[in-house]
This record gives structure tokens, C-alpha cells and sequence, in this order.
């Protein structure tokens, strides 16, 4: 198991042309007398192609490589960055880091588990071009002998491979492969409908036809009934949210306010809440970095803290914030493994990985005989948060309309908004039909992007929770 | 880096290619943010990308990185050449022909003056701008807590083809923000501000940002939702460019050619009230948007996109210009300076008109589907009554259809190219969703 991540750091090592220990006093030099910091250094190679309105367009690869080196000291964080793998480069980027002189200086060693590795002896980009293109070929063909009503199929593939390697100064190295990959098919009708999906594997998952027929099939649906689906009531009702993707809600409306920079710098509404309740009994909510496969996971986080299961909110109450290692010292907590960052060129600050809600007693069913007047959300869109406030804000994409414990017909064109703690302190119904997204969500945060995983059982959010903004009053 | 440019052309010609483009870009940046009167950050970094395009007769594929060590670049250029030998034949991805060039690309590049050569300021310098923004705030009462930041860029690009096209260029920006939170009992409100621009001397002054964004927090506290109801909406200045956005993502030729757009059965005909007027000029000299030629050296020119309410054409590169049957419009690297004409009143004659609206500062949400025009978002901002500005409002959506929005739309008189791309933009007509009516 050691043995890649070896090869791994061997790789860094030979980048920079040096060897561990030399690098590991270079960085305690450099960081010397800091509160903390470390040297991070990633290589990516990534592939992508796309076809559409019957042509692969321009197939695009690339390899970036750089390093950044953070020194922490107090509430300062001092980052820089570069694309010149040297020891004089990092001497360099040293000096303008601190512009002080430097003494040897012994760093204890804090934390030497090194985690199971997750990704080991794997690279993402197993299958050349011309078998990629064939595979969008035989997708696009597959949707349009569906329905004669398709106007235009687009199909879209990347893979990527990234090494990432950090140095500590207390001495602590470590090294990984974070494999990528994602699939997005989408269909014009009248409207659009469209699905994407992926994981940290490579691609022979997305090449069986059984997997990239359920997506393909369920973005034609969304078209179809997007294109005579109704205007969406305006207004305050039951709001039910599907399983899996529909998430999002959570990890905008909830988990933002949960991560704990907006803690510790009294940005959040929840600030000095933990032991409150915040949500109704029976919402759990979890983020945990270390499932197999999913987009949030890694083996450790982007300061080399193991990833681990973090229970946030147990039963409605508020147990636990999300930490990278500033926002965990300010506040006298441990880091819960959560800080990343979207690429070298970027501190790492606190972020969510793969965040759920863990499954309540009802079926899916029973939630929506119970609802009298209400919309049943089959499909989310994207959302948006103001952490202060817990305002947020979701497009749903596809929903139906209940009427006495039926879906009675599509609806579309409305957004939800509400409060965080309002919606969740609604929720009167969890569903027993707990499932994870398809792996496709980018998280936004101060201008960095990083991949997530959403999840949660179907549930229902009483009338009052949120407001539906229809066109139809 | 014309060496390096001719080195890679020769290892694709090597390779087997027939026509080649590079584009090189290297940026230094800098970047201070200040927390509650503390530094929070510093920040600096070199980024450097290129992307070589490869072409094979018809195939094209393309690579990018930021190593331009000879070995690298050998290894990134076989590939290009192998994925683009796999490839598919593709006779719309093409460069402009000489003749669509712009003419003289360094002195239209002078006077466009994109870059600020007066000073290149230092750590300190940025440190120093950022606590004066914060300053308007950190100890300001009824602010519990206030971030500030400065970043500077400097930036070169380089583009060559094998075709005889060469662009080199500079260019330096300025950009400056605060971010308060406002707090009275339990509750809480945000309110941010910024600018950027190219020239020092253009940025608005350090105090104003601050103090603009302390005032909108401050105001926007105790806002509340109001009834659910359809009444008019006015977008101030701080938003109303973003029916600009949806407008212009509507008119890119790619949505149009592939039934992306709500608009794409639209030209020629009316789409906005009688009098609007929206041009894209990115010629104009000092602005974030301004340049010579996009990527597929296409001269960039002022186009015309509507007149007196009407769609007088779509926003092109070579390859949606060849679907759609017109000349590309150099819109490859999207929009220049696209902005609404004035219109003939001030902002505070559009709002006395009205008895009961919403005067919308700012919008939560990811906006329209652009395919449908179906549009619905959250707003904060505040109620209008009897033609005057009252309470603070959240928690609400407005909603309707881009199609009918466009033409139920006054425009005010308040434009600022560069800064604010749309004047003050009345709308009737919206559906309000809040409370319960």
C-alpha cells in the first residue's frame, strides 16, 4: 500500500531535484518560528472532449504543474506561488514570504497517521481517444433513435490525474493520486435536460452501457417533460426534495454556515450555537471525506490531515463545526480534515467534502400520499448562499405539483428561497432512501473551486419552511 | 518566446502537422486582505499558461501547461499531434483569414492603453489601501465584523500562428473590495462593495468602497419579505447589467445554432421596448473588457446588437459565423464593453412612478434558463411605496420570462461605461413571491 504513494513522493522528489531530508530542512528553514504552514506541490494531467450538434469538437490535454508555500503566523496567512519545481525556487519564494532571516529550528512532530490510502496504483485516463470518441459517438446515436423530437445531443467527457505531494515542517510528508473522472450528456428538446455523473475511478465504470444508459435516459425524461411542463405556483406550500443531488440545498443553506472560517470570523448565523438545536429531531447531517470513489474524497485533506466522518448535526442539534488546521487553532478544536484547496495557486481554507443526511423511517411514498397541496422537486438546479443571513436560493429544474397525495402534473420555472434554519427546523418527514449524487458537483468558495459529493434521503419540508417563487399566484 | 513559438512550430511540422497557434499568457499578481483592521492575507504568485492548437488538414486538437521547458514542450506537442491524428475532421474550426485581422494591432493597442506603466505598487502599498477601505468600517457602530482587500495584476500575452499572426500585449489591473456584516440583536445583514479597473487613477477612491459597503449593510438590517403579489421591479446599477449577461449569453451564436437560446428565431425582430439601444465596443481605451482581436485573430470592432428595441444580429466566432451564414463578429473570447444606451429620465423619476414595487440591490441564486428566456431569482433590496424608497425587503423571488421582461423595460439616464454597463432598468409586471398575501 505504501509503495505508490513512495513512488509518488520519489516523482516530487526528482521534480525538484533534491531528496526528503534536504526538503524537509528547507521548509522548517522557511517556516521557521511560523505558527504553521507547509510546502504543497501538485501536478495535473487532465484530457477532455466533447461532441456536439453531431461533432467532437477540438480534444483538448493538458499537464499543469507548481507549488505554493504557506507560512501562518497569528491570524496572518502569507501564501505564494510558483510554476518552477527547484530548491532555489523555494528558497526564492521563502524569502518573499517572510523577508526575515533564518535559524534552524526543531518543529515537533505532531501527527505521523498517514490514513489508508485511497487511490492506490490508479490513473484515471485508461482509454485513448479514439475509443472515447466512439463511446459519445454510440451515446449521442443511442439518444436521438430514441425520440425523432431530439434537436441537439451533447456528450462530454474528462478524466484527470493529479499527484499532489506536501511537506511539513515538523517533518511530515505525504503523497497521493486523486483520480477524476465525469460525464455530462445533455438534450435539447424544447427545453433542456441534462445529467452528469463520475467519480474518483478511472473510465471503464463510465463505458458499461447499463451505467451510461440510466443517465442518458433520465436527461431525455427531464427534456421531454421540461418542454410541456407547466408554469410552478408562487408562493408558500409542502415542499418535498428528492433523494441524492437535491442535497445541495444542504450543503448550501447548512453546511457554508458550518465551515469554520465563517465561524471564527463571526460571519456565520450559527456562531456560538453548537449544543442548540438548529434543525428538526431526526436531521442528521455528516460530511465525510473518506468514501471510496466519491468526488469530496481524498486520503488526506490539502494540509495532510487524514479525512475522517464528521457528524455536524446530530438529531437537530448542533454538534460539530467543519476545520482546516487556522480556523481549528483560533477556536481550540481539532482540523476535521476539511481543509482544501482548488489547486497550487491557492491557500487551503475550510471546505465541505462528501456532506449527506443520514436516512429517517418514511418511504418516499408515503411522504407524498401524506402532502394535501404541495410540489414534489424530482430535479434541483444549482443554489446560492448568504452566509450571514442563511438566505439561499435553488432553481428547481423539474418538480410536480401534489394535489391530495398525488403528483398530479410537471411543473417548472421556480426558484426556492428561504432560511437555512428555518427549512431545516421544517422538516417534518425524512425519507429511508439515503443516496449519494452522481458525482458531478464543483463547489464555489472565495474564488475556488473544488469537487464535492451531496447526499440525502427524500424529505419534507412543511409548509411555511421555504417559499416557492412561480409565476403562477 | 517568438524562439519558443518557432521551436514548437517546427516539432509540429516535425509531427506531422499543417498549421499551428500558440498563446502564451504570464501573470504576476499580488494581493493583500484585511480583516476587522488586521491583516488576514498576503498573497503573490507568477501564473503562466499556454495552449498550442494543432491542426492536420482538418483535425485540430489542442494541449496547454505552464512548463515551457523544451522537454515539455516536445512531450505536450506529439500529443497534440496524436489526439488530433484520432480525431474527426473538422472544417468549421478555423483561424480568420488574413483579410479579418486587425490592421495595425500595436497602435490600436496604444491607445487602448491597458496598461498602467506609472508604478508597480508593493506589498506595503496594498497593505496600506486595504486598511484604509477597512477603516470606513472596523470600528464603525453597528458593524460586527468587516474585511477589506487590494489585488494587483500585471499581465503579458503573446499569440503567433503559423499563418503570420502575432499579438503581443500588456495590460495591469486594480481591484479593490469590502465586505461588512451589520448586526442589531439577532439580526444580521451583508453588504459588499468593489471596483476594478486597468489604471490606478481610475479606481474609485479607497474610502467610498468602504463606506458603500458599511451603508448597504447597514440598511438592508430588519429587512423582510412582503406579500406575494405582481407588481413593477427597479434594478439599480449594482445589478441591472446582469440582464446585459443573460442577453448576451442569448445572442452567442453558439446557443443559437445549437437551440440553445430563447432568442435564437429572433432576429431582426422587436425583443425590447421602443428606444433600447445595445452596442459592444472594445475598443475603448483604458477599460477591463477593451481589445485588439480575439483568439481566432478576428479584429474586434463597436457592433450594434439592437436598435430602437430591435435584434440586428448575433455575437460570432469562425465557427458559429460559418453555421449561422454571416461574417464572425470576433466575439471568440466573448464580449468586449457591452452596455445599454441611456434613456431619457433619472433614476428617481423611474421609481416616483411607482405606487408599490421593489428596488432590487442585489440577486441570490444562478439566474435564468436561457434556453426558455424562464427567469426567477431571490432579491434583497428595498420596498417602494408611493413612489419612495420605505423598509428593507428579503426572502423573496421575483419572477417572469426574459422575453417579456425585455419588452417592458424604461431605461434611466444614469449609465457609467466600464463601471455600470446598464443604466437603472424599471420592469413591470414581475410575479413577487413572499408572504402570503
Amino acid at each position: 500500500m505504501m509503495k505508490e504513494n513512495n513512488e509518488v513522493t520519489g516523482r516530487f522528489l526528482e521534480r525538484f531535484h533534491t531528496n526528503e531530508s534536504e526538503l524537509v530542512s528547507l521548509v522548517e528553514e522557511i517556516l521557521f518560528k511560523a505558527d504553521d504552514g507547509e510546502l504543497y506541490a501538485e501536478r495535473i494531467e487532465s484530457e477532455s472532449i466533447v461532441l456536439d450538434d453531431r461533432r467532437i469538437e477540438e480534444p483538448n490535454f493538458s499537464i499543469f504543474q507548481g507549488f505554493g508555500l504557506r507560512r501562518v503566523e497569528g491570524l496572518c496567512v502569507g501564501y505564494v506561488s510558483s510554476d518552477i519545481f527547484s530548491t532555489e525556487e523555494i528558497r526564492q519564494k521563502g524569502l518573499d514570504l517572510s523577508g526575515s532571516l533564518f535559524e534552524k529550528s526543531h518543529h515537533p512532530i505532531i501527527n505521523k497517521i498517514q490514513g489508508v490510502p485511497m487511490y492506490v496504483q490508479r490513473t484515471a485516463l485508461t482509454k485513448d481517444l479514439a475509443e472515447r470518441i466512439e463511446l459519445l459517438r454510440e451515446i449521442e446515436s443511442y439518444i436521438r433513435g430514441k425520440d425523432d423530437r431530439v434537436q441537439n445531443v451533447s456528450v462530454g467527457l474528462m478524466g484527470e490525474n493529479k499527484e499532489v505531494f506536501l511537506v511539513r515542517p515538523d517533518g511530515l510528508v505525504r503523497s497521493e493520486i486523486r483520480p477524476l473522472i465525469r460525464m455530462s450528456i445533455s438534450v435539447v428538446v424544447g427545453d433542456v435536460g441534462s445529467q452528469s455523473f463520475g467519480g474518483r475511478y478511472d473510465y471503464a465504470n463510465l463505458f458499461d452501457p447499463k451505467v451510461w444508459k440510466k443517465y442518458a435516459d433520465a436527461a431525455l425524461r427531464t427534456a421531454l417533460l421540461c418542454s410541456e411542463a407547466k408554469p410552478c405556483p408562487a408562493g408558500k406550500m409542502d415542499v418535498i426534495l428528492s433523494s441524492g443531488w437535491s442535497g445541495v440545498l444542504l450543503h448550501e443553506a447548512f453546511g457554508h454556515m458550518l465551515e469554520g472560517d465563517f465561524i471564527s470570523n463571526g460571519s456565520s448565523d450559527f456562531v456560538g450555537k453548537k449544543g442548540c438545536r438548529i434543525a428538526s429531531e431526526g436531521v442528521t447531517v455528516v460530511d465525510q471525506g473518506n468514501i471510496p470513489d466519491r468526488r469530496g474524497s481524498s486520503t488526506f485533506d490539502d494540509e495532510g490531515t487524514p479525512t475522517q466522518k464528521t457528524i455536524l448535526v446530530e438529531n437537530g442539534i448542533l454538534v460539530r463545526y467543519m476545520h482546516d488546521r487556522l480556523s481549528a487553532r483560533i477556536l481550540g478544536e481539532q482540523s476535521t480534515g476539511n481543509g482544501r484547496r482548488q489547486d497550487y495557486m491557492h491557500a487551503p481554507i475550510p471546505r465541505m467534502t462528501n456532506t449527506y443526511m443520514e436516512a429517517g423511517p418514511h418511504s418516499p411514498k408515503d411522504i407524498i400520499a401524506a402532502t394535501e397541496n404541495g410540489i414534489y422537486v424530482e430535479e434541483l438546479g444549482g443554489g446560492q448562499v448568504d452566509i450571514t443571513t442563511g438566505q439561499f436560493d435553488f432553481t428547481v429544474k423539474l418538480a410536480w405539483r401534489i394535489k391530495n397525495g398525488n403528483l398530479v402534473e410537471p411543473v417548472k420555472g421556480a426558484e426556492i428561497i428561504g432560511s437555512g434554519q428555518k427549512a431545516l427546523l421544517s422538516v417534518d418527514m425524512v425519507g429511508n432512501d439515503l443516496s449519494l449524487d452522481s458525482g458531478t458537483g464543483t463547489c464555489g468558495k472565495s474564488g475556488q473551486g473544488v469537487p464535492v459529493g451531496i447526499g440525502q434521503p427524500t424529505i419534507r419540508i412543511q409548509k411555511g419552511g421555504l417559499t416557492v417563487g412561480g409565476t403562477e399566484i | 518566446m517568438k524562439k519558443i513559438a518557432h521551436d514548437i512550430f517546427s516539432l509540429v511540422k516535425q509531427e506531422g502537422g499543417t498549421a499551428a497557434r500558440f498563446i502564451f499568457h504570464d501573470t504576476d499578481m499580488r494581493e493583500v486582505s484585511v480583516r476587522d483592521g488586521g491583516i488576514e492575507k498576503k498573497d503573490s504568485g507568477r501564473r503562466v499558461s499556454f495552449t498550442i492548437t494543432v491542426w492536420i488538414g482538418e483535425r485540430v486538437a489542442s494541449v496547454s501547461g505552464n512548463d515551457i521547458s523544451l522537454s515539455s514542450l516536445h512531450v505536450l506537442v506529439k500529443q497534440a499531434c496524436d489526439i488530433a491524428r484520432m480525431s474527426e475532421p473538422d472544417p468549421y474550426a478555423i483561424l480568420a483569414p488574413r483579410s479579418m485581422w486587425p490592421l495595425n494591432c500595436d497602435s490600436v493597442l496604444k491607445q487602448l492603453n491597458l496598461c498602467d506603466t506609472s508604478f508597480v505598487p508593493t506589498m506595503n502599498d496594498l497593505m496600506k489601501w486595504a486598511l484604509e477601505i477597512d477603516s470606513e468600517n472596523n470600528t464603525r457602530s453597528g458593524i460586527s465584523t468587516s474585511c477589506a482587500g487590494v489585488c494587483y495584476g500585471k499581465g503579458t500575452s503573446f499569440t503567433i500562428t503559423t499563418e503570420g499572426f502575432e499579438l503581443s500585449s500588456a495590460a495591469t489591473s486594480f481591484s479593490a473590495f469590502a465586505d461588512c456584516v451589520a448586526k442589531q440583536d439577532t439580526d444580521m445583514s451583508s453588504g459588499s462593495f468593489g471596483d476594478s479597473v486597468r489604471h490606478f487613477s481610475d479606481l474609485l477612491p479607497f474610502k467610498e468602497i468602504g463606506k458603500t459597503a458599511g451603508d448597504l449593510s447597514l440598511q438592508l438590517i430588519g429587512a423582510k419579505p412582503i406579500p406575494t403579489g405582481s407588481m413593477p421591479i427597479v434594478l439599480s446599477r449594482m445589478v441591472s447589467d446582469s440582464l446585459l449577461g443573460h442577453f448576451a449569453n442569448a445572442i452567442t451564436g453558439e446557443n443559437v445554432f445549437k437551440k440553445r437560446s430563447f432568442l435564437k428565431e429572433s432576429l431582426n425582430k422587436r425583443i425590447f421596448s421602443p428606444g433600447v439601444a445595445i452596442i459592444d465596443d472594445p475598443l475603448i481605451p483604458r477599460l477591463l473588457s477593451s481589445f485588439v482581436a480575439d483568439r481566432e485573430c478576428t479584429a474586434r470592432q463597436k457592433i450594434t446588437f439592437v436598435k430602437d428595441g430591435v435584434l440586428t444580429g448575433f455575437a460570432t466566432n469562425m465557427k458559429s459565423a460559418a453555421k449561422l451564414a454571416c461574417p464572425s463578429t470576433g466575439h471568440a473570447d466573448g464580449f468586449g464593453n457591452l452596455y445599454m444606451e441611456n434613456g431619457e429620465v433619472t433614476p428617481e423619476k423611474l421609481i416616483s412612478g411607482i405606487e408599490r414595487g421593489v428596488y432590487v440591490i442585489s440577486f441570490i441564486g444562478h439566474g435564468p434558463n436561457i434556453v426558455t428566456g424562464d427567469y426567477s431569482r431571490g432579491v434583497r433590496g428595498f420596498l417602494i411605496e408611493n413612489g419612495k424608497i420605505t423598509r428593507p425587503v428579503q426572502g423573496i423571488t421575483v419572477a417572469g420570462n426574459l422575453s417579456d421582461m425585455f419588452l417592458n423595460l424604461s431605461v434611466a439616464n444614469d449609465l457609467d461605461i466600464g463601471r455600470y454597463n446598464a443604466p437603472t432598468l424599471r420592469i413591470d409586471g414581475m410575479t413577487i413571491a413572499g408572504e402570503q398575501s
